[in-house]
C-alpha cells in the first residue's frame, strides 16, 4: 500500500488529523505506540474545550474511539516510529518492530516525552524511590516524605496527586517561583504538608538500596542542603520526539522541530509536523488539535494542486 | 505458572498492561497496591523495585507497561 499520507502520533493532534483526513477520504495511515498523549496520565484535565473535566484516560479512550469511528483510515497501533527515510517518490517510515510503510506525504504529531534530571543517583534509584508517573505510583508514596521537582504544571499535578498519600512533599523550583497554574498553587499552599523551595537546583540522589535524599543547591546563597525524602518525582519538562527524523527537517536546539505556522510545513518539502514535536511557543492539547487540522487542510489542498 | 500483575487506581499503564494481557488470552492475578501498604513493602523487599503497574511472569518482573518485554517473556513462557 502507497499512502498519500502517513500521520505519526495519537495524541490530540494526530487524532485529529485523522478524523479530517479519512473525511477528506484520503488514502491515510496513522502509526502510534498509544493513544492520549501526554494527557495520558493526568487524573483530571479541565481546559480540554466542550468538556468541563475528564480524566486523561478516558480523554486517550475518546480520542481512540472517535477515530476508529472513521472509515478509510488505517489504524497502525502498538508501534513506535523509529525512522524516516526520503525516497523517490516520497517517504518509508520504519518501525521499531521491523515494519515499513510508503507515502507520499507526512505529518508528525509524535508530541514529546518527559525529560530526565541527569544527575547522579536518579539512574540507580529509578523505580526505587524515583519515579515519573505520580498518577501511577503517589499511592506507593503512603506516609513517606517526599519531593517532587517542577514547578510546571506537571509538578503541581504531581503534589497534587501525592496529597492524598505522602505525610510531607516538597516541591523544588529551579526559579523565584512555581510557573503552574496559579490557582492549583494557591490551594496547595494552603496544605501544612506542602512546603515550596524556590531557587533550588537539584545536585544528587541519595541512598543505597533505596532513595533516603535529596541534595541541592540554593542558587541564591550557594549553599548545598540535603531533604531525607524517601520518594522523588521528577517533572521537569519535555523533549520533542523528533529524532526520527535525522537530518531530514530543521529542528532547534531544544531539538523542537522547525514549521511555517500558516500551513506547518517543515524545511523538508512533504514533511508537516504539528503539536508539542514542533517549535509552537505554547504546547497544549487544543492547540495540537487545532494546528494539525490546519496541516491537513494544507497537505489536501497540496494533493489536489498536483492532481489539477 | 501464575501471572500477577501489581496495579495502582487511575494508572493507565496499568490499564493497558491488563488489556494487553486479556487481548493475549492470558490469565492474571491483579493486586491493586494503593490498598495495602504490607505488599509494597515486601515487593519491594523481594524484587527491589516497585512501581506499577508491576508484572511478574516466572521469575521475571517488569516495571511499566513494557509491551515488547512481556512479548517475550510470555513467548519464553510458553
Amino acid at each position: 500500500m502507497f499512502y498519500e499520507l502517513i500521520i505519526i502520533g495519537g495524541g490530540p493532534g494526530g487524532v485529529a488529523a485523522g478524523v479530517y483526513a479519512a473525511r477528506k477520504k484520503m488514502k491515510v495511515a496513522l502509526i502510534t505506540d498509544t493513544f492520549g498523549g501526554q494527557s495520558l496520565v493526568s487524573a483530571d484535565v479541565r481546559n480540554w474545550i466542550g468538556t468541563k473535566s475528564i480524566s486523561g484516560f478516558e480523554l486517550a479512550q475518546n480520542l481512540e474511539a472517535h477515530l476508529r469511528d472513521q472509515g478509510g483510515i488505517d489504524i497502525i497501533d502498538s508501534e513506535r516510529v523509529s525512522k524516516i527515510e526520503k525516497t523517490e517518490n516520497g517517504f518509508t517510515v520504519k518501525t521499531e518492530s521491523g515494519k515499513s510503510f510508503e507515502t507520499k506525504y507526512i505529518l508528525t504529531t509524535a508530541g514529546s516525552r518527559r525529560k530526565r534530571l541527569n544527575v547522579p543517583g536518579e539512574d540507580k534509584h529509578e523505580g526505587k524511590g524515583v519515579a515519573y508517573c505520580s498518577i501511577c505510583d503517589a499511592p506507593l508514596f503512603g506516609d513517606m516524605i517526599t519531593a517532587v521537582i517542577g514547578g510546571g504544571n506537571a509538578g503541581l499535578e504531581a503534589v497534587v496527586d501525592l496529597q492524598p498519600y505522602a505525610k510531607k512533599i516538597y516541591l523544588l523550583v529551579r526559579g523565584d517561583e512555581a510557573k503552574g497554574d496559579a490557582v492549583t498553587l494557591d490551594k496547595i499552599k494552603k496544605d501544612p504538608k506542602f512546603e515550596l523551595i524556590n531557587n533550588a537546583q537539584t545536585l544528587e540522589i541519595l541512598g543505597e538500596e533505596k532513595v533516603t535524599g535529596l541534595k541541592y543547591k540554593d542558587l541564591k546563597t550557594g549553599e548545598e542542603k540535603i531533604l531525607p525524602v524517601e520518594g522523588i518525582f521528577v517533572e521537569i519538562g519535555i523533549l520533542p520526539n523528533s529524532e526520527m527524523f535525522g537530518d531530514l527537517v530543521e529542528r532547534d536546539k531544544m531539538g523542537d522541530v522547525i514549521v511555517e505556522h500558516k500551513t506547518q510545513k517543515t524545511s523538508c518539502p512533504g514533511i508537516w509536523a504539528a503539536g508539542d514535536v514542533t517549535d509552537v511557543l505554547y504546547k497544549q492539547n487544543n492547540i495540537s488539535a487545532g494546528d494539525a487540522i490546519k496541516a491537513v487542510l494544507n497537505i489536501y489542498d497540496e494533493i489536489n494542486k498536483a492532481k489539477n | 505458572m501464575p501471572i500477577i500483575i501489581y496495579t495502582s487506581f487511575d494508572c493507565p499503564y496499568s490499564v493497558m498492561a491488563k488489556s494487553y494481557l486479556d487481548k493475549k488470552g492470558v490469565a492474571y492475578q491483579e493486586y491493586n497496591l494503593s490498598r495495602n501498604s504490607l505488599i509494597k513493602e515486601n515487593l519491594f523487599n523481594h524484587f527491589g523495585e516497585i512501581g506499577t503497574p508491576l508484572i511478574i511472569i516466572g521469575d521475571e518482573a517488569f516495571v511499566g507497561f513494557d509491551r515488547e518485554g512481556l512479548e517475550n517473556a510470555l513467548i519464553r513462557l510458553s
